[in-house]
């Protein structure tokens, strides 16, 4: 595929050339650091960012939105009318998170069109990461640093330039309807962004994951849960920034002849997720709703999806305000599983 | 600071070891710089992880309704787990809040009070260092603290310039209420303006602060995080998310979500201890204490007292005079 190496100070031209026809956004300035935002002004656009406080699945999966609209006893649904857009910057695990949300909303026949919209209409151009932070645990998830997974683009810092490697058709498209500014890159390039991958692999400090399906639900009854759960306060600062959680609830808002019906993110470490009409709640302690988030991710999607919904971006492990580390959580339910017979 | 550390660890593992209390819950290290995680330790050995120092920013208190109240379902005689905790002055008055709203028993607990100089909020040390990201942080002596960023760059900065906003104008830096205390007693810094902030937000024109309040909430991804940090936040059904009747929807809406704040800070007023755990809490690094500010400095110009001073006194809007002012209302 096209490889282009991209001088640093005709980056906002290549930003400028990207942005002409389509909606361009990338990691801005923010006060928790960067986040994701529609580019106004190219010059604005981070590289020098570890990784943004919320992910970036709201650009196909976004916290609202109106699924219909009705009024006087007539009602009209609404597929959004998504502009083509260039997700710019995405470290590799958001990018590779998108193929998970893919999972979702494509799934056993079933197609989300609203989603689907949005996400069929938007180019992805990951940057790689050089220096991965103490939070970061992608390579124990099946990710890397360098890696292409979700990605249509993939580009590398090389200090003064970058280096775009079209990874998809679309990427190809994208990097061809650029301009001049990138040129043809030579072999040096690429074997130096391998260089920096590698050594941005070889940062990260692994985690054990449980794998042994099995174990995990032999683990349900385990008293670990609650435990684990002791500081939790139960809000959804763990679930709200993760790039894979992708639950949400449908909610009626009606006034007098007219209303919408809305669709929102809703998270499992609410009570009221799982609370019947009757009063009775399945899930009726924190452990038990922790116990959901962790085993959803690393049991169900694994049997469901053919992989755990887990990118190790760490970003759960940045917000909460209890300081819960998952990282240790899956050591725990590994000690767990093993002491109970497991393979693990 | 380390000394109390190592005495609250000594003191703890005794209470666990003779049995005093089934359960302490205190502060540990936290994976991520100016962080603590919440620990709770049930034996001897557990207390070896406790720390003390300017980032136990939670609120401990607000984990005490869930430990000790009877658990919805159980059947039979319900006897609460003894726990103990370690309180600084506003986890403390929370405490005392807490006991005289009947959500906690006072004989169940057993409070450990340590004298607090404040607590550093790690949002307004991160944008010391610009749009770099904040990597390491080191307490070092005198009160100073270095920070260490993203792009190698370093800063060192007094403890004094990155407190919460709450600490810095704080009147309580000792517990109200505990069975016992660490550490000398900080003496209260009288000529602390407690309403600075607050005021001169007031002094700016309507219009800018209308544009302010609307930029700090439309940062709001409705994650309550605020809302589980505080001690007050007890309902066990938030109006947030209340559904027959619908107060408010749930959407990310700027109105949806100037009403969630404008009414969460008024269920606030006579109760909110200026802790700063939901400025903690928040993931977005929104100015949550504002709004809460105006409140209570309402309450204090109006009604006088002070949030869960002590637990004879009434709390300031839990009691009344012939006198008050009725000025309020408009009909007989």
């Amino acid at each position: 595929m096209n490889e282009l190496i991209l001088g640093k100070t005709d980056l906002a031209t290549f930003l400028s050339t990207l942005a002409r026809e389509r909606r361009l956004i990338a990691p801005l300035d923010d006060r928790t650091g960067a986040s994701f935002g529609v580019v106004g002004d190219v010059a604005k656009v981070r590289l020098d960012y570890r990784n943004t406080s919320l992910s970036a699945k709201g650009v196909v999966f976004p916290q609202t939105e109106t699924l219909l609209a009705f009024r006087d006893g007539g009602g009209t649904e609404r597929i959004p009318e998504a502009p083509e857009t260039v997700l710019f910057g995405v470290r590799p695990c958001d990018a590779r998170s998108l193929t998970m949300l893919d999972k979702v909303f494509r799934w056993d026949g079933t197609e989300d069109p609203y989603y689907l919209e949005r996400r069929g209409r938007t180019t992805v151009v990951a940057l790689a990461c050089n220096e991965p932070g103490p939070t970061c645990f992608c390579t124990s998830v099946g990710g890397s640093p360098g890696d292409e997974t979700g990605a249509d683009v993939l580009a590398t810092d090389l200090g003064d330039a970058l280096l775009l490697r079209a990874v998809t058709d679309r990427g190809e498209v994208l990097l061809r309807g650029a301009g001049d500014a990138a040129r043809p890159a030579a072999a040096a390039a690429a074997a130096k962004a391998r260089e920096l991958a590698a050594k941005a692999e070889g940062r990260l400090t692994p985690v054990t994951i449980p794998t042994d399906a099995e174990g995990l639900v032999e683990a349900f009854e385990a008293d670990v849960w609650s435990d684990l759960a002791l500081g939790c306060l139960g809000c959804g600062a763990c679930t709200y920034s993760c790039p894979t959680c992708h639950c949400f609830d449908i909610t009626d808002e009606g006034r007098k002849g007219a209303g919408r019906r809305v669709r929102s993110w809703d998270t499992c470490s609410f009570p009221l997720f799982t609370l019947h009409s009757s009063g009775h709640n399945p899930r009726p302690t924190k452990g038990a709703r922790l116990r959901q988030r962790i085993l959803h991710k690393f049991s169900y999607c694994p049997e469901n999806f053919g992989e755990a919904f887990c990118v190790g971006c760490g970003r759960c492990i940045v917000n909460c305000p209890s300081g819960i580390d998952i990282r240790r959580i899956l050591e725990r339910l590994v000690e767990t599983t093993s002491k109970a017979g497991g393979s693990v | 600071m380390s000394e109390i550390q190592e005495q609250l660890r000594r003191r703890v593992a005794e209470l666990l070891r003779e049995g005093t209390v089934d359960l302490f819950i205190g502060y540990a290290d936290a994976s991520v710089p100016l962080k603590s995680s919440v620990h709770v330790a049930r034996s001897a050995q557990d207390a070896e992880a406790l720390v003390w120092n300017a980032c136990c920013t939670s609120n401990l208190a607000a984990l005490l309704p869930d430990l000790l109240k009877r658990p919805s379902g159980f059947r039979g005689e319900w006897t609460p787990p003894r726990v103990g905790v370690v309180a600084k002055g506003c986890v403390s008055r929370s405490i005392v809040g807490l006991i005289k709203a009947h959500q906690i028993p006072r004989d169940a607990m057993y409070i450990i009070g340590v004298s607090c100089g404040g607590m550093v909020d790690r949002h307004r040390a991160s944008r010391l260092l610009g749009p770099a990201e904040l990597v390491e942080a080191e307490f070092l002596k005198g009160d100073r603290l270095r920070l260490r960023a993203t792009n190698g760059l370093e800063r060192e900065v007094d403890l004094a310039e990155v407190l919460l906003g709450g600490c810095r104008e704080c009147g309580h830096h000792n517990a109200v209420l505990a069975d016992e205390s660490i550490g000398d007693p900080i003496p209260p810094d009288d000529d602390i303006a407690r309403f600075a902030d607050v005021q001169a937000f007031a002094e700016r024109p309507i219009e800018e602060r209308w544009q302010s309040f609307q930029e700090e909430v439309s940062r709001c991804i409705r994650c309550y995080a605020c809302r589980e940090a505080c001690p007050n936040c007890y309902c066990t059904e938030c109006f947030a998310q209340e559904t027959a009747p619908q107060w408010i929807g749930v959407t990310t809406d700027l109105s949806d979500l100037m009403l969630f704040h404008i009414g969460r800070a008024f269920h606030q007023a006579g109760r909110c201890v200026d802790c700063g755990a939901c400025v903690a809490a928040c993931p977005q690094g929104i100015d949550l204490r504002l709004l809460n500010q105006k409140v209570n400095h309402d309450v204090k110009s109006l009604f006088g007292g002070d949030v869960g001073a002590s637990l004879d006194e009434p709390e300031p809007l839990m009691r009344f005079e012939m006198t008050d002012d009725e000025g309020f209302m408009t009909e007989p």
